[in-house]
């Protein structure tokens, strides 16, 4: 890596986006088409006490199609970050028979899957 | 930009504030500080005939003289037996707040509950009072009676509120919970 901190910086802000759009951020609007998420209270992001610790450890591969072998570094870690915390409260849902099909899982809507699985 | 018109008072003072508002009715809105209002008039969810400045009316109006400092409030300590149990649930650490319960138990030396009451906040329009005295007083407050009051708490949330946060049925499902979490805590040891 050229500049560690940099790439660093970007998972740790993708992993947030990640966490973000899996357990709380959703645009709501009214039936007239007027967004009501339109605030930092109403659009939940995450804050960083709503996050853990990252540890990142790097898979370092050269490219192959540019002269010193660099390549960007972007927000990767959105898609894994999503992706991790599905599975966990799928898994953790799955003795009651639930699965979960769609974000964002926050409160409220885990609530609903574990009330519908053991109506 | 607000696009809708509407009457815009500046009273003069209190009582000219009363006269306004019983004019204009229901459709008239008040503008205190304007943190929550103006936002809400630019995109138009709130949309009044009539918005009434209070600030103009003294009402935010400072009484500290020129060579005065508020340095401290002091609060009078209530009964040494009576114990305070506050609960919040809110989504994530921005959210507003969901459901939140506070309480009061007064408790004897010997551990008996001789009083107590319980409000729910957040689950409906305006605070709902629990009754609880008869499930608590008389008792040594344990699981039993959690439990008995958790369930009062659920029942006593009639007409949930809804937004875009949480729903009615959420607010209402998770009310029983938030009361019992905090009556739970006047149950905790007293720290030295």
């Amino acid at each position: 890596m050229i500049n560690p901190t940099l790439v660093e910086g970007q998972m740790h802000g993708a992993m947030a986006m990640g966490v973000g759009a899996a357990l709380s951020e959703k645009i709501v609007y009214d039936v007239e088409g007027r967004l009501l998420a339109d605030r930092f209270k109403t659009y939940l992001m995450p804050r960083a006490s709503d996050l853990p610790t990252f540890e990142l450890v790097h898979q370092v591969t050269p490219s192959p199609f540019t002269v010193l072998g660099a390549k960007g570094a972007g927000e990767a870690g959105v898609g894994g970050a999503q992706a991790a915390i599905a599975n966990a409260v799928d898994d953790a849902l799955a003795p009651l028979g639930a699965t979960v099909r769609e974000f964002p899982l926050n409160p409220p809507a885990v609530l609903r899957l574990i009330r519908q699985a053991t109506a | 930009m607000i696009r809708k018109r509407f009457a815009y008072h500046r009273p003069a003072d209190v009582t000219e504030v009363i006269e306004v508002l019983a004019a204009e009715g229901r459709d008239a809105c008040v503008l205190a500080g304007g943190t929550l209002v103006v936002p809400e008039l630019t995109i138009g969810s709130v949309q009044p005939t009539a918005v009434v400045d209070l600030r103009s009316a003294g009402l935010c109006a400072t009484l500290r003289a020129d060579d005065e400092l508020l340095s401290e409030i002091a609060v009078a300590y209530g009964s040494a037996q009576v114990r305070f149990g506050y609960y919040k649930l809110k989504l994530c650490e921005s959210s507003w707040p969901i459901a939140t319960a506070a309480c009061a138990v007064t408790v004897r030396a010997d551990g008996v509950c001789t009083a107590a009451r319980l409000a729910l906040g957040g689950v409906a329009a305006i605070p709902v009072v629990v009754p609880v005295e008869d499930i608590l007083v008389g008792t040594t407050i344990g699981e039993t009676e959690l439990t008995a009051v958790a369930a009062r708490a659920e029942a006593a949330v009639v007409t949930p509120w809804s937004d875009v946060l949480a729903d009615g049925t959420y607010r209402r499902g998770v009310a029983g919970v938030v009361a019992k979490r905090a009556l739970s805590r006047t149950t905790l040891p007293t720290p030295p």
